[in-house]
């Protein structure tokens, strides 16, 4: 593999991103409404502040939990399904280059772009509360921004799953809704509902959960903010007996599967396809 | 030189190249003949090494299935319709200069002898589809890449843009170039192609001299403008006929003997599909 072809397709997809009216429709919205939440938090603490960069952690970790998975999972969505309709990927592979290159560097250009889009919605947010209230706990900011640009790379790679098996632009956009509704709505209630139901004990509901991307993110979050889960209840404390001390490595773990595992099978369905 | 033995592409049952087997000498221009189909374009991708086939293919001596990174630095590649990418002109140059290891200097300097020099900070969506070509030509050449690889190039463009590009690359003919290229039209194989293969579904037919080529020679073809709601039926009654027929947009492009030209036009009439219009493409 060379890194050069890598870097030159790389910039060309960061670029493209920036022009993407999606990308910046989300990257806008993420940046705004971060600092709008961190100017609300800061208001109705007052100018002491208190726990300032707590209480916003927690607001923006719902706010993540919409957005982040959104803007992931149809860019990546649109990204190899926009490139094969337009026939710019057959012109792309009848160049030197590799597939794998090719792949790579789509992923890697795209995921700086919306990491660059977090990371800046956060240190907004920051600044905003430091200029205001002062600097405790930005550790734990710091550590959410992570756990956020793990959580949009997975929706990203997701999203180039539903890309790699899409034929068209528009029909891995309708299935990138469908699968962000699915984990954002159905995954919480579904559970809940079927724990009901089944009367899931509390060690299986927590298996069930670990398979959510989103719940991953939701628990490492409220780990990070609590330095416990005991919010969860009885799953909480099954998760603390499952992963002891390894809570917040075994969660950035299963976040990073969730990155792996999906692109991997991305690629090897549409190299595949490549070579037909 | 290039070299293709025995070579095979398979798509489940079907054979889209089937057997071929021809070889280009360094300077030599190859056009490659045949209808809708016949394999033209997936022989032009086992070239480049972008698809899977059977049998060996070498470029200067490197099989592109097993190295096709260094078989396709040796070639530039052009497509029928060279795609929008969301660059501009110079920037689209300057990617492909990255990935070809090239001086995007050149791609400029190339551009300015094309006439497009007032273009470089246009976006690839604002040129003409002639402008385009051109743009494709361009690139395939960074890299000083010997063997160009041309899939139908002028079939989108208008008479003078065909005429320009077919200029073109007549003088890089001249100037040592080693083209392979599909056509639809004798007047480009004949300004340009040393040798034809004809190929009939995927099979090659027949590796002539142009002047050999008796059956391309004794043909025309025959571009029918039909109302839109009747293209089909009407390109599936010309086929009924025994005529090698595509459709092209709202129009029927029949091949047909130079002397019968007049012969698909009267099955038409008097099959009440309305012609709108007709041009004969390629008087030999």
């Amino acid at each position: 593999m060379r890194l050069s072809t890598v870097a030159a397709l790389g910039q060309r997809e960061m670029a493209d991103a920036l022009r993407n009216r999606w990308f910046i429709a989300y990257a806008g919205a993420f940046v705004v409404l971060s600092v709008a939440l961190a100017l609300l938090v800061i208001n109705s603490a007052g100018y002491g502040g208190i726990s300032g960069f707590g209480r916003t952690s927690a607001g923006l970790v719902n706010l993540v939990l919409f957005l982040a998975p959104l803007m992931g999972l149809t860019l990546g969505a649109q990204a190899l399904a926009n490139e094969r309709e337009q026939g710019t990927l057959g012109y792309l592979m009848a160049q030197p280059v590799s597939f794998l290159e090719v792949f790579l560097a789509k992923f890697l250009g795209l995921a700086v772009a919306i990491a660059s889009a977090i990371v800046s919605g956060f240190a907004l947010s920051t600044l905003t509360i430091n200029a205001l209230s002062g600097g405790e706990g930005m550790d734990t900011f710091f550590g959410l921004t992570g756990l956020t640009v793990l959580l949009a790379l997975a929706a990203l790679s997701i999203g180039y799953l539903i890309s790699s098996v899409s034929r068209r632009t528009s029909t891995a956009l309708g299935i990138a809704i469908v699968v962000w509704l699915a984990l954002v709505l159905i995954g919480d209630l579904g559970l809940m509902g079927t724990a009901v139901i089944m009367k899931l004990s509390p060690g299986e509901l927590m298996g069930l959960t670990l398979l959510n991307p989103l719940e991953l993110y939701r628990i490492a979050s409220i780990f990070l903010l609590r330095d416990s889960l005991e919010l969860l209840g009885p799953s909480g404390l099954v998760a603390h007996d499952w992963f002891g001390g390894s809570i917040s490595l075994v969660l950035g773990a299963l976040l990073m599967a969730w990155i792996a595992v999906p692109l991997a099978v991305a690629y090897r369905t549409m190299a595949r396809q490549e070579q037909r | 030189m290039i070299e293709l033995r025995h070579v095979t592409r398979r798509y489940g049952a079907k054979r889209a190249v089937d057997d071929v087997s021809f070889s280009v000498a360094d300077g030599e221009s190859i056009a490659l003949w045949g209808s809708n189909g016949a394999g033209k374009t997936t022989l032009l991708r086992c070239l480049l090494g972008t698809t899977r086939y059977e049998g060996e293919i070498t470029v200067d001596g490197i099989a592109p299935n097993r190295d096709g990174r260094a078989a396709r630095q040796r070639i530039g590649y052009v497509p029928q319709t060279m795609p929008t990418f969301d660059l501009t002109v110079s920037e689209m140059v300057v990617l492909v200069a990255r990935l070809r290891d090239a001086d995007p200097r050149q791609g400029i300097a190339q551009l300015e002898r094309f006439g497009l020099g007032h273009t470089l900070k246009q976006t690839m969506a604002s040129l003409s589809g002639g402008m385009r070509q051109k743009l494709a030509l361009t690139l395939a050449l960074l890299g000083d890449a010997r063997v160009l690889l041309l899939d139908e190039p002028t079939a989108n463009l208008d008479a003078q843009s065909q005429a320009e590009l077919i200029t073109m690359l007549v003088e890089l003919k001249a100037h040592g170039r080693t083209i392979v290229f599909t056509s639809h039209r004798w007047s480009e194989v004949r300004a340009l192609a040393d040798r034809v293969v004809t190929l009939d579904q995927g099979r090659c037919v027949g590796i002539g001299s142009v002047a050999e080529t008796a059956r391309i020679a004794d043909e025309v073809q025959l571009r029918v403008d039909l109302l839109p709601e009747t293209v089909a039926p009407a390109v599936a009654l010309l086929r009924e006929h025994g005529y090698a027929t595509e459709r092209h947009g709202d129009s029927a492009l029949v091949t047909v003997d130079t002397r019968k030209k007049a012969e698909p036009l009267v099955l038409l009439a008097r099959s009440r599909y309305a012609v709108t219009d007709f041009t004969v493409e390629d008087e030999t």
